[in-house]
């Protein structure tokens, strides 16, 4: 799992603003895994000690039989957490968060397959630095790009689970042209 | 992401099963647009809805549930059906079964987008008809259909006699609260309630079945209450009374049958 714990900056390296002349990277870094790792823990956890309990109790809900009804929807219910967040896990190693001195990209790999999205600095009309609890323990947050005015139109860019997120942040607002702080 | 409609049929499924919140977001969800705009996006999502009508109902028809028509196919339907299809009362009876396994479906869905949408302009949650209806098309499209896929099986299969007996009793146990709301007599009641089906003779099949029902209507509750957190960005208190008013339109519906078909009035 090659992941970097923390935001690196690499002057010299390669890559492509928006309008394809290559330019190097100001900062360059993986969003960490902690809280997906944890959250996918606790729903396994969780939902095995449900599981464990009804399979102890099996006369909990009257009838073997509706017992065991609740137990199968436990069961449902907890493969598809756990495997929403597996695939989540899974995208997250294959992220990396890139700003550029145009721009801000977000790349990533899956199934053999590239995906990158980029707004250019210019553009951006505001900036934004989230941090729920989990985020904030682990001393990490999620840092959001608008371009537009609608938060799911393609003018939103959101670097989620990135380390030293105050870093990012002043690294891309400190590119922003005047009128846009 | 994907392109192309096996890719987007595909991610869809995906979203719909693992990604509920996507899935029933109203992308660009913009509460003023022009009517051009507008009208294009009914349009679109009328698409969607009818596709996903047609998918749940062909398989239905094709295997001769629920199709009443024994008339030939109608003279203005002949040179139509010739010209594009062929043979015209093969192609009357199919569309004629789908108009028909479709009919509960749209008519639930009708009802569901009006109370929907009359508790969110009552809470003033609503930023729109056109978030409302992408919601319920979305959520119906997918869970509602798939609500009644498992219940069409569950009718038809010869293993999941007292799965459906359960299920038609708790059918029927709400029809009869209804009956006896409206103060229908006895004489008047078409369904009467039987005997309570034991829920020990299940087998681990149809528990199994009973338990993926009961998944799909708690991802349909799900995807309604996110349609009104996320697309009418609606409080949680909000979301909750429009999902409450979604789980009252069997109610209206059922009231609505017994007033037009018996004349009952409530007691």
């Amino acid at each position: 799992m090659s992941q970097h714990t923390n935001p690196r900056t690499e002057p010299n390296a390669a890559g492509a603003d928006t309008d394809g002349t290559p330019t190097s990277s100001v900062v360059e870094t993986n969003p960490t895994l902690k809280p997906t790792l944890l959250n996918l823990g606790g729903v396994v956890v969780a939902g095995l000690a449900v599981l464990g309990y009804l399979l102890v109790n099996p006369t909990l809900l009257g009838a073997v039989e509706r017992t065991e009804i609740v137990a199968n929807l436990v069961v449902i219910l907890t493969v598809v957490g756990a495997g929403r967040l597996a695939l989540k896990l899974y995208v997250l190693t294959k992220t990396r968060y890139v700003i550029t001195p145009n721009a801000v990209r977000r790349e990533y790999s899956l199934l053999y397959k590239t995906f990158s999205r980029e707004l250019p600095i210019a553009r951006l009309r505001s900036l934004e630095l989230r941090r729920s609890r989990l985020e904030a323990i682990f001393g990490i947050g999620t840092v959001a790009f608008l371009s537009g005015t609608i938060t799911q139109s393609p003018g939103h860019l959101e670097f989620v689970n990135v380390p030293d997120p105050d870093r990012v942040r002043s690294s891309v607002r400190r590119r922003l042209p005047d009128e846009t702080e | 992401m994907a392109t192309g409609r096996v890719g987007r049929a595909t991610a869809g499924l995906f979203d719909a099963v693992f990604r509920p919140s996507r899935f029933v977001r109203a992308p660009n969800a913009a509460s003023r647009t022009s009517v051009r705009s507008a009208l294009g996006r009914v349009r679109g999502l009328a698409v969607v809805f009818f596709v996903n009508v047609v998918v749940y109902a062909t398989p239905l028809t094709l295997s001769g549930f629920g199709v009443a028509v024994d008339t030939d196919a109608p003279a203005w339907f002949v040179p139509v059906a010739e010209a594009t299809l062929g043979r015209p009362d093969a192609a009357w009876w199919l569309l004629a079964g789908i108009a028909q396994n479709s009919a509960f479906l749209t008519v639930i869905s009708a009802l569901t987008l009006v109370t929907y949408h009359v508790a969110l302009v009552v809470t003033r949650s609503s930023d729109g008809f056109l978030l409302t209806l992408h919601t319920v098309v979305y959520s119906v499209s997918a869970y509602l259909a798939g609500i009644f896929t498992v219940l069409v099986f569950l009718s038809r299969a010869p293993g999941f006699v007292t799965a459906r007996d359960l299920v038609l009793n708790l059918q029927v146990r709400f029809i009869s609260v209804m009956y006896d709301s409206f103060g229908v007599p006895p004489s008047q009641r078409v369904f009467t309630l039987g005997d309570p089906v034991s829920a020990s003779q299940l087998s681990s099949n149809e528990t199994a079945v009973l338990a993926v029902l009961c998944a799909l209507v708690l991802y349909f509750a799900y995807s309604m209450y996110l349609g009104a957190r996320l697309n009418h960005g609606a409080g949680v208190t909000s979301a909750a009374l429009s999902l409450l008013a979604v789980g009252l339109s069997p109610v209206l519906y059922v009231a609505a049958l017994l007033v037009y078909s018996i004349g009952g009035t409530l007691v």
